[in-house]
């Protein structure tokens, strides 16, 4: 089988800034990768190439051996930092829309999960706060059945409680074979639902490791190394 | 998946323009009870009218806005995280808001008509009205035989030509302003006027020619009705259109970056 995601010598520039100056890193199924670096790394540049939604500069990306494109779409579920509801819909007519264009998604999982967190299906999106927006798309996201999650900055918005409650859905609402990738700067919040560790900085990969590995070899918390490596 | 696009198209943009229909035919039903009589023009009969005329012409600017607003909103700010993740080629997207746009612009006209028609009905006998569009047809007929047929059909679709080719200019000058990071709307207005001029330009070469026989003298030069050539000019027109769509496409495929 191949690995869910492959990268070889991605580069990415806007104008003269490198936002990727080159990144080789395979990710295997069934993990839960935590792509940590500071802001502006190039965590959202690697994982918007994984959607199709910028096109690299120099190398190549695959997803299940294949170029990202309407193939890959099928399978990667993606939520993205920005909040990209529209005002018109309720969440019942997003729901409809998801399923109408997504074969793996699982609506009767999404109303359960709106139901966890208290959020009416009549609603307008429009009338959300910006937390419940973000616990909103984080449903759509994680009611597909999909095989590569990816997750840019899922938490960041959303209060400590939500946090829990988003953490658990990830980890139980995936199946086994199913990967995710979380980019995030809060590290201590992920640390204990996490496989693997991918470390990146000015556009490079400084550091990947198994969680274990680092607790094991190092003798410190993923959080401790990331202050260690990321010191200002 | 085209046809879905096109549903929720659709769907978004319904909820601006049946109102406005709605509303266009109501007044229009009122302004047909307020008898009108040039010599006697009450001021409760000027301001009905002069609604109906401003909902008219908003009908006609909402066309516009929307269509402009769906391709830059949807497509090129937040939502197109959600857009350009669907499992969809992107060219589908571009042809979903084109034809939805096409088909609330050919609406409109015709719900004008329609409207028209409802305040005209008070002052003119409907029947006295058909007759005399019998006679125009009548007349049309005797000049052009059986190839009038061909000339409606020539008119409609070089009207949707037109129309057509008319968007995908707004379309491409909208991507082509996304390739810039500060001054998105103002390259954008730039791209809509360097590509209209270019295009005047060479139309005009074509249609007068470099040595005064182009397309309008050769058309002007037939009779009683120079079909082939304006079906020429008609194809000049697509060929800018498909030009338009290629690019957009590209841009879409290749230049996205979303904010």
């Amino acid at each position: 089988m191949n690995a869910i995601l492959e990268c070889n010598n991605i580069k990415k520039s806007f104008g003269s800034k490198h936002a990727l100056t080159g990144i080789d890193l395979k990710v295997e199924r069934g993990r839960i990768v935590g792509l940590l670096g500071p802001n502006g790394s190039g965590k959202t540049t690697l994982i918007k190439l994984a959607n199709a939604l910028l096109v690299p500069t120099s190398g190549e990306i695959l997803i299940d051996g294949k170029k990202p494109g309407v193939e890959t779409k099928k399978v990667v579920s993606y939520l993205p930092e920005k909040t990209y509801l529209n005002n018109w819909m309720s969440i019942q007519q997003i729901i409809e829309f998801f399923s109408d264009f997504y074969s793996d998604f699982n609506s009767e999982k999404a109303y359960d999960m709106l139901k966890r967190l208290n959020l009416d299906p009549k609603e307008k999106l429009k009338n959300l706060s910006k937390g419940n927006k973000e616990k909103v798309q984080l449903i759509l996201v994680m009611s597909r059945e999909a095989q590569l999650y990816l997750l840019d900055e899922p938490i960041g918005g959303v209060d400590p409680a939500a946090r829990d409650y988003i953490l658990e859905t990830i980890i139980s609402n995936y199946n086994e074979n199913a990967t995710v990738i979380i980019s995030t700067h809060l590290i201590s919040d992920i640390e204990k639902i996490l496989d693997d560790v991918v470390f990146i900085k000015d556009g490079g990969i400084i550091l990947t490791s198994t969680v274990d590995n680092i607790r094991d070899e190092k003798g410190k918390s993923v959080d401790a190394l990331f202050r260690e490596v990321f010191k200002c | 998946m085209l046809g879905k696009l096109l549903k929720y198209e659709i769907k978004a943009t319904s909820r601006v323009f049946l109102p406005l229909y709605l509303v266009l035919i109501v007044f229009a039903v009122v302004n047909s009870f307020m008898n009108f009589n040039p010599d006697d023009f009450s001021t409760s009969q000027f301001i009905t009218l002069t609604l109906y005329i401003f909902i008219l012409v908003g009908m006609f600017v909402a066309s516009f806005i929307v269509m402009i607003q769906r391709f830059y909103t949807n497509l090129l700010s937040e939502e197109g995280y959600l857009m350009f993740t669907l499992p969809v080629e992107s060219w589908k997207h571009i042809v979903s808001k084109l034809i939805t746009s096409v088909m609330w612009i050919v609406l409109s006209c015709l719900i004008a008509l329609l409207s028209i028609l409802i305040i005209a009905s008070q002052g003119i006998n409907l029947s006295e009205f058909f007759e005399s569009l019998r006679m125009i047809w009548d007349t049309a007929y005797s000049y052009f035989g059986a190839s009038l047929y061909h000339f409606i059909v020539q008119i409609i679709v070089g009207f949707i030509v037109a129309m057509v080719s008319g968007i995908l200019l707004i379309y491409v000058s909208i991507a082509i302003g996304h390739l810039s990071n500060n001054h998105k709307k103002l390259l954008s207005i730039g791209a809509f006027i360097g590509i209209y001029i270019v295009g005047q330009i060479i139309s005009a070469i074509l249609f007068i020619g470099n040595d005064g026989y182009g397309l309008t003298y050769r058309i002007t030069q037939q009779s009683p009705f120079p079909f082939a050539l304006v079906w020429e000019a008609i194809g000049i027109s697509a060929i800018f259109a498909v030009i338009y769509f290629i690019i957009t496409n590209i841009i879409l495929n290749r230049r996205l970056n979303l904010e």
